[in-house]
C-alpha cells in the first residue's frame, strides 16, 4: 500500500474520518428529527460522547452466554467490515477507494457483516429478546437484499451504457462525472426510490423500527451489550449509515463541486447532510410496520420499483 | 450406417407381423412386471420377472442392425446362467425355510448368508449393473437399437427396465434387509452343495471383468449364422492401477475387519489406504484436470475415515461399511481417470450404484432402506438414459475415447440429442433438476461421513463430467444443430442451477432436521458450480471449479460439525438442541467459518468462487442468472443462522447438561477443513496455477492471479488487502477491549423480571424462526403445485 | 480528566418501578416526551436494558412483591452508576411506610446518590435531579478508574 492509500484508510475519508463523521450524521439525525417534533434534540456531538461514555463504563457478559468469545467477537466483525467498506468505497473527487477492491459485489457483502454481527452477537447472547429481533432481522434482510441485489445491477447496467456491467465503483463515478448523473436520468428514478426504501429498511429507521424495537424487543441483539463492545456497535451503526449515503451518492448524484480535494470533502459532507434530513424526515412522520407488515411491503414495493428501472436500463 | 441395415435386411423378424408382435408383447413385458412386483411367492417372481424379460429380448429380433443377434445370444446366454443361479438358490432356500412366501422369509439372509450372498448377486445381475456380465449385454442391446435409428425406442426400452428393477429390490430388501423374526435355521450347507452356485457367481464376474473376451463366441456364433458383429463398440474397460489398488485394499479390509473386528483399525487402514493410493495416481498420465479431482477424492477420503474412527465406534459391521465406501471411492476415481465415456460409465455405476446402496443403508432400519432404495431407483433411472445417451453418442461418432471425441464430436440431430441426454444425467447426479429430484440423490439417514463425502465429491462427478462433453463438443466444433444449439443446453443448464440455487435454499429455510439442510444447501452449492461451469467461459468455469473445490471443504466441514452434534446429542431435530456453543466449542467455531465461507462472506473461500461465477455471469450478459444467484446467497445465510441459532447458541436445555466436545479423531479433519476454508479465502492463488492449466487444457484463455489476488479483463478481487484491511481492523477493535478500561462481570441475562421459565422455555428453537419468510415460501410452493396439477405444500418427512 | 468530562455528557437513563403509584412515571415518561422538557437536550435517552444504564430512576416504596426483583436488577447495571429515587415512597415510603406489605424504602437495598422529592415529583425537579445525578457520576467515574 502506499503512503495516499493509508491515509486514505487510517485518516480521511476512511478510518477517524469516517468514524467521526459518521457519528455526527448519527446525531445529525436525531437533531433533525426532534426539531421536527418540536424539541431542542442532542448536541450534535452527541454520539461521540455515548461511545467515549460506553468505553468507561463496565463491561457486562451474560452468565448465560452460550460463548463469551463470539459474544465479544460479534461487534468486532461488524465494525471490521464496515472499516474495510469505508475503505474501499470512492468519495468523489477526493479518493478512488482501495484500487482492486473497489467492487460492487464486495460491497454487497461487506454490506451484510454488519447484520452478521448483529446476529451473531444477539444470538450468542442467550436472551429470548435478541432471539427474537435476530429472526426479524434476517426476515427483513431476506427482504430487502432482492432490492438492494436488483438496483446494484442496475446501476451496473446504465454504467455500462450498453456494453455489460461495470462493477467498479471508480469507473461508475467516473462513468457519470462525463455523462451526467443517474440522477437526471428517468429511467433511474424508480431504482432511486427502491434504494431510499432499501436503506431506510436496513438501517432500521421508522416505518422500519422492528428488530431492535425499544418498545417490545427492548433494543433485542442489543440487549444484552454494555460499555465497550456497546461502542463498536454504536460505531458500527454510524459507519453503516456513512456508507449507505455515500454508495447512494456514487449510484445517482457523485457529482463534484471544483477540481480541489477539499472542496469536494466539503460538498460530499453537504450531500450527505442533505440525505439525512431527508431520512429524518422520514423517521419523524412514520410509524413503525410490523415485521410481517415490512416483509410484505419490502417484497413488493421496492422489488417493482427496482425492477421497473432494471427493465428501462435493459429496453430503453 | 450400412445401408442394408435401413433397409431392414438383417432384421430376422419385420412388417406388419413384427409390429403386431411389438405390442403385444409390450403388453405382456408390463403385465408380467406387474404381478411379479405384488406377488408373495419367491418362485413365482422369479418365474413372472424371467417370462417378461424373455418377451422384451424378442423385441430385439426386430432391430435392423448388424450385431443384433450377436447381442441377442450375449444376452440370452448371460441371463440363463444368471437366471439358472437364482432359481437355484430360491429353490434350496424355499425348501430350508419351509415356505415359498416372501413375507415369511423376511430377513432369512441374516442367517443364511453363505446360501443367500450368490442370490444378492444375482439380483443385481439381473439389473443389469457392473461388474456383472449383463450390464454389457444390456449395453449392446440397447445399441443396436440406437444402431437401426430408434433412439426413442431404446429410451422406451431401457426406462421399461425400471418396472423390473423395482421387481428385484423389493425382493432383495424382503431377503436381506427386513428383521428376521421366523424359526431358527442352521447355516449347514456342505461346500459340495454350494460349490455350483458360487462357480456361477464367477462365471458372471468373469463376463463382466473381461466383457470382450466373453462376447468373442457370441460374436462368432452370429458370424457363423449370418449376420456378423461388426460395428460392436468396443467393450473393454480401463483398470488404473489406483483403482485397482482401492479395490484389492476394500476387499482386504472386508475380510480383516470381519476377523479383528476393530473399528479403530479397519478405519485406519482405509485411511492409510487412501493416502497410498495417492501414489500411483501422482504416477498415471491422466490430464490435469482429472488427476486434480481423484487427488481430491483420495485426500477427502484420507480424513473422511480418520474421523469415521470416532462416529462408527458405536455402529455396526463397520468393516462392511468401509469396504463399500472403498469401492465407492475407488469407482469414482475411475470415473475421474477414465479415458473413455464406456470406462467411465463403467465405473460411474460402480460408484453410483448397488456399491453405494450398500453403503447408505448401513444402518438397515426402515427410514434408511426407503431413503437408499429411493435413491437406487432414481439413481437406475438416469443410468438408463446413460446408457442411450452412450450409444448414441458411438452411433454418431463410432468412438467413445474422449481424446478422439474431440476431433470426431458431430452435432447432427442424434448427437444434439445425446448431449441433451447427457447433460440431464450430469445434472441430475448433481441432484439439479428442482422437480422432487432434487435431494433424492442424497439420502438423508446414511452415516455423516459418507453423506459429507457424497456431497464434496460424489455429486461432484455430475459437473465434472459436464464439464468434459461441453468441452469435447466446443472443441470438435459440434455447436449447432437443426433441434438446438449447445449454447441453448448451456443456457438451460445453467438457468437450472440457478433455479435450484434458490428453490433448495428456500426447502432449508422450511426444514427442521440438521442433515436435510445440509443436504438441501449442497443442491443450492452445487447450483452455483454447475450455474459457473455452464457459462464454460474463462472466468465462468475457473469460478465454477473454484466452487467444485470451496464446496468441498466446506460442505464437508459443516456435515462432520453436524455429524459431531449428532454423536453428543443423539438427535437430528434442530428443535431439540440448543446451547451447544458452550459444550463443544471447537465443533462451534469449526462450524461458523463454515457457515460465513458458505455464505460467501468475505475472508473465507466461498466469497472468492461466488465473486467468480457472478463476474463470469455478467460477463457473458446473463444478469437474471446473476441476480437470482445473488439471491440464493442471502438465503443460504439465513438457513444457516437458524442452525447456528438453534443448534449451538440460544440456551442449553436440561436434556443436554452432560453433552461432551467431540473426541480428536472427529476434530482433527473438522480442524484441517477449517485451516483450508481461511487459507483459500484469503490466498486463492494457492489454487489458480492449477486452475489455470486446466484452463488451458480446455482452450481457455487463463486468469491473471498472484497469491492473495485474482484479476479478469479490469475486474479483480484482492483478497489479500482485504483480509489485511478486515483484519487490521479486527484488531483495532480487539484493542479496544484492552486498552482503556478492561473492566468485566458476569450477570444473568436480562428478562424483564420474568422468573419462571426454564432454559428450554427462553430457547427460541428453529420452528420459530422466519414465521414470515416461511409463509411465503410455502405460498409460492403451494402455488407452483398448484399450476402443475399437484395438492398440497411442502412436506417435510 | 478528560474522560470523565465527555462521558457525563452522555447518560442514559433507566426507570425501575418498584411498586408506585404510577404517577411519578406518568412524570418521567412527560420529560421525556413533551417537548417543553426534552431531556434529550443534556444528551439523555431512555434505555430498555439495564446493561445500558448510567442514571437509575427508581419509583415507588419496594413492594414485596417487587423486592427480589430489584435485587436482581441492581446487579445487572453495569458501574460506574447513579441512583436516584423519584418520588416521597421511594425516598421513605411515604403514606405506605411501616405497611404490612412493603419493604422499602430504597436505601435498604443499594446506596441512593440523589433524592427527588414530591408526590408526584414535578418534571424540572426531575431535570434539576438528573443534573445533581451527572455530577455525582463524574466523581464516580474518576474513583472508579482510579480504584
Amino acid at each position: 500500500m502506499s503512503a495516499s492509500q493509508i491515509f486514505n484508510f487510517f485518516i480521511c475519508p476512511g478510518g477517524i474520518f469516517a468514524i467521526f463523521f459518521g457519528l455526527v450524521l448519527v446525531s445529525l439525525e436525531r437533531i433533525a428529527v426532534a426539531r421536527f417534533q418540536g424539541r431542542v434534540g442532542p448536541p450534535i456531538f452527541q454520539n461521540i460522547f455515548d461511545v467515549i461514555k460506553l468505553i468507561t463504563k463496565e463491561v457486562m457478559i451474560p452468565k448465560d452466554a452460550t460463548n463469551r468469545f463470539f459474544f465479544l467477537l460479534a461487534p468486532v466483525f461488524g465494525f471490521a467490515g464496515m472499516v474495510a467498506a469505508v475503505s474501499v468505497i470512492p468519495v468523489a473527487g477526493v479518493s478512488s477507494g482501495l484500487g482492486a477492491n473497489s467492487d460492487l459485489i464486495v460491497l454487497i457483502y461487506l454490506l451484510a457483516l454488519p447484520a452478521v454481527s448483529h446476529i451473531l452477537g444477539g444470538s450468542s447472547s442467550g436472551s429470548t429478546y435478541s432471539a427474537v429481533s435476530v429472526s426479524r432481522e434476517v426476515v427483513l434482510m431476506f427482504a430487502y437484499e432482492i432490492t438492494f441485489i436488483i438496483v446494484i445491477f442496475t446501476v451496473a447496467l446504465a454504467a455500462g451504457n450498453g456494453n455489460g456491467a461495470v462493477f467498479s465503483l471508480q469507473q461508475i463515478v467516473d462513468y457519470q462525472l462525463t455523462n451526467g448523473s443517474f440522477i437526471s436520468d428517468p429511467r433511474m428514478l424508480p431504482a432511486l426510490f427502491a434504494f431510499l426504501i432499501f436503506m431506510l429498511a436496513t438501517l432500521e429507521v421508522p416505518p422500519f423500527h422492528i428488530a431492535e424495537n425499544d418498545a417490545d424487543v427492548i433494543k433485542g441483539y442489543l440487549m444484552e451489550y454494555s460499555g465497550r463492545p456497546l461502542a463498536l456497535f454504536e460505531m458500527t451503526h454510524a459507519l453503516k449509515l456513512l456508507v449507505l449515503i455515500t454508495v447512494l451518492q456514487i449510484f445517482f448524484f457523485p457529482g463534484i463541486a471544483a477540481n480541489n480535494p477539499v472542496a469536494n470533502l466539503l460538498w460530499y459532507m453537504f450531500k450527505s447532510g442533505v440525505i439525512v434530513f431527508l431520512i429524518a424526515l422520514i423517521h419523524a412522520c412514520m410509524a413503525s410496520f410490523r415485521v410481517d407488515q415490512a416483509f410484505k411491503f419490502l417484497l413488493t414495493v421496492p422489488v417493482v420499483l427496482a425492477l421497473a428501472s432494471l427493465g428501462m436500463v435493459l429496453f430503453l | 450406417m450400412d445401408p442394408n441395415a435401413v433397409n431392414g435386411a438383417s432384421a430376422l423378424i419385420h412388417g406388419p407381423t413384427a409390429e403386431v408382435l411389438n405390442i403385444l408383447s409390450e403388453m405382456i413385458f408390463i403385465f408380467c412386471g406387474i404381478k411379479a412386483l405384488f406377488h408373495k411367492n419367491l418362485k413365482r417372481v422369479f418365474l413372472f420377472a424371467l417370462v417378461g424379460l424373455v418377451v422384451e429380448l424378442r423385441s430385439s429380433l426386430t432391430v435392423d442392425s448388424h450385431f443384433a443377434l450377436s447381442a441377442f445370444l450375449f444376452h440370452v446366454f448371460n441371463y440363463s446362467i444368471i437366471f439358472v443361479l437364482v432359481f437355484l438358490v430360491a429353490k434350496t432356500l424355499c425348501e430350508k425355510a419351509g415356505t415359498e412366501k416372501l413375507t415369511e422369509m423376511r430377513g432369512v439372509a441374516r442367517v443364511l448368508p453363505r446360501l443367500t450372498i450368490p442370490m444378492g448377486i444375482g439380483l443385481f445381475a439381473m439389473m443389469g449393473l457392473p461388474p456383472f456380465s449383463s450390464f454389457f449385454s444390456k449395453f449392446l442391446l440397447v445399441f443396436a437399437f440406437v444402431d437401426s435409428g430408434k433412439l426413442y425406442n431404446s429410451i422406451l426400452l431401457a426406462a421399461g427396465e425400471l418396472l423390473y428393477f423395482l421387481v428385484f429390490i423389493r425382493v432383495f430388501r424382503f431377503l436381506f434387509l427386513d428383521k428376521y423374526n421366523g424359526k431358527p435355521l442352521k447355516d449347514d450347507f456342505t461346500i459340495p452343495k454350494l460349490a455350483p452356485l458360487y462357480g456361477l457367481v464367477v462365471f458372471i464376474l468373469i463376463g463382466g471383468l473381461a466383457p470382450a473376451l466373453a462376447f468373442k463366441p457370441f460374436a462368432f456364433l452370429s458370424g457363423v449364422l449370418g449376420a456378423s458383429a461388426k460395428g460392436a463398440p468396443p467393450l473393454s474397460i480401463s483398470w488404473p492401477i489406483t483403482v485397482v489398488m482401492m479395490i484389492f485394499g476394500a476387499i482386504a479390509i472386508y475380510f480383516t475387519g470381519q476377523k479383528i473386528n476393530n473399528n479403530r483399525i479397519s478405519a485406519l487402514a482405509a485411511s492409510a489406504l487412501c493416502l497410498v493410493s495417492m501414489i500411483p495416481l501422482a504416477a498415471c498420465d491422466a490430464d490435469i484436470y482429472s488427476k486434480s479431482f481423484a487427488f481430491l477424492v483420495l485426500f477427502m477420503g484420507v480424513l473422511q475415515f480418520t474421523y469415521s474412527v470416532s462416529y462408527m465406534e458405536h455402529s455396526h459391521k463397520q468393516y462392511r461399511f468401509y469396504c463399500f465406501f472403498l469401492l465407492m471411492m475407488a469407482g469414482l476415481v475411475g470415473v475421474c481417470l477414465a479415458k473413455d465415456l464406456w470406462s467411465m460409465f463403467f465405473w460411474w455405476e460402480i460408484m453410483s450404484g448397488w456399491v453405494l446402496y450398500i453403503a447408505l443403508i448401513h444402518e438397515e432400519d426402515a427410514f434408511s432402506v426407503q431413503e437408499a432404495s429411493k435413491y437406487f431407483t432414481y439413481n437406475y433411472f438416469g443410468a438408463a438414459i446413460l446408457t442411450v445417451a452412450v450409444a448414441a453418442v458411438y452411433e454418431e461418432t463410432r468412438t467413445l475415447n474422449l481424446e478422439q471425441l474431440v476431433q470426431s464430436y458431430v452435432f447432427t440431430e442424434a448427437g444434439a440429442v445425446a448431449t441433451a441426454l447427457l447433460t440431464f444425467v450430469f445434472l441430475m447426479k448433481a441432484a439439479q433438476l428442482p422437480f422432487r429430484i432434487d435431494f433424492q440423490m442424497h439420502p438423508k439417514p446414511a452415516p455423516t461421513p459418507i453423506s459429507g463425502y457424497i456431497s464434496s465429491t460424489v455429486l461432484k462427478s455430475g459437473p465434472f463430467m459436464m464439464v468434459k462433453i461441453f468441452f469435447v463438443a466446443m472443441a470438435a466444433g459440434a455447436v449447432s444443430s437443426k433441434l438446438f444449439t449447445l449454447a441453448q443446453i448451456q443456457h438451460v443448464a445453467a438457468w437450472i442451477g440457478a433455479i435450484t440455487i434458490v428453490m433448495a435454499a428456500s426447502f432449508a429455510l422450511l426444514t427442521n432436521s440438521m442433515k436435510r439442510l445440509l443436504i438441501f444447501h449442497t443442491v443450492s452449492q452445487l447450483g452455483y458450480v454447475v450455474l459457473g461451469c455452464a457459462l464454460m467461459t474463462s472466468i465462468g468455469l475457473a469460478g465454477g471449479l473454484m466452487h467444485f473445490v470451496n464446496h468441498m471443504f466446506f460442505k464437508n466441514l459443516l456435515f462432520l460439525c453436524a455429524g459431531a452434534v449428532f454423536i453428543a446429542t443423539g438427535t437430528d431435530r434442530m428443535d431439540q438442541l440448543g446451547g451447544l456453543a458452550r459444550k463443544m466449542p471447537i465443533t462451534f467455531f469449526c462450524f461458523m467459518v463454515g457457515t460465513l465461507a458458505i455464505s460467501g462472506v468475505p475472508l473465507f473461500n466461498g466469497f472468492v468462487s461466488k465473486w467468480m461465477i457472478y463476474h463470469g455471469c455478467m460477463d457473458s450478459g446473463f444478469i437474471g442468472l446473476a441476480i437470482v444467484s445473488l439471491f440464493g446467497s442471502v438465503l443460504t445465510l439465513a438457513s444457516f443462522i437458524k442452525f447456528m441459532h438453534s443448534a449451538y447458541l440460544g440456551q442449553l436445555s436440561e436434556k443436554l447438561q452432560d453433552t461432551k466436545e467431540a473426541s480428536w479423531y472427529m476434530l482433527a479433519p473438522m480442524l484441517v477443513f477449517t485451516t483450508l476454508c481461511i487459507l483459500l479465502g484469503i490466498f486463492p492463488g494457492a489454487v489458480m496455477s492449477t486452475m489455470n492449466s486446466i484452463l488451458t487444457h480446455f482452450n481457455l484463455e487463463p486468469l491473471a492471479y498472484s497469491p492473495g489476488m485474482i484479476a479478469y479483463q479490469g475486474a479483480a478481487l484482492n483478497t489479500l488487502q482485504l483480509s489485511a484491511l478486515l483484519i487490521i481492523a479486527s484488531v483495532v477493535a480487539w484493542l479496544l477491549y484492552k486498552a482503556i478500561n478492561t473492566k468485566t462481570r458476569a450477570t444473568h441475562v436480562y428478562v424483564c423480571g420474568v422468573g419462571d421459565l426454564t432454559h428450554s422455555d427462553a430457547h427460541v428453537s428453529s420452528v420459530n424462526f422466519y414465521e414470515d419468510a416461511k409463509k411465503f415460501i410455502k405460498a409460492v410452493v403451494r402455488i407452483t403445485k398448484k399450476s402443475i396439477g399437484l395438492q398440497g405444500e411442502y412436506v417435510e418427512r | 480528566m478528560l474522560l470523565s468530562k465527555y462521558a457525563t455528557k452522555s447518560p442514559w437513563l433507566f426507570r425501575i418501578n418498584t411498586g408506585s403509584c404510577n404517577g411519578c412515571d406518568v412524570e418521567l415518561a412527560t420529560t421525556a416526551l413533551i417537548p417543553r422538557f426534552d431531556v434529550e437536550r443534556l444528551g439523555c435517552k431512555y434505555t430498555g436494558s439495564p446493561k445500558h444504564a448510567d442514571i437509575v430512576l427508581i419509583t415507588g416504596p419496594v413492594t414485596a412483591r417487587s423486592e427480589n426483583y430489584l435485587k436482581r436488577m441492581l446487579v445487572e447495571i453495569p458501574e460506574p452508576r447513579v441512583i436516584v429515587a423519584i418520588g416521597i415512597c421511594a425516598i421513605s415510603g411515604g403514606v405506605f411506610k411501616d405497611s404490612y406489605s412493603i419493604r422499602g424504602p430504597v436505601d435498604k437495598y443499594v446506596d441512593v446518590d440523589v433524592n427527588v422529592s414530591g408526590c408526584p415529583v414535578r418534571p424540572q425537579s426531575i431535570l434539576d435531579g438528573v443534573a445533581k445525578a451527572i455530577e455525582i457520576w463524574k466523581e464516580k467515574i474518576e474513583q472508579f478508574h482510579e480504584g
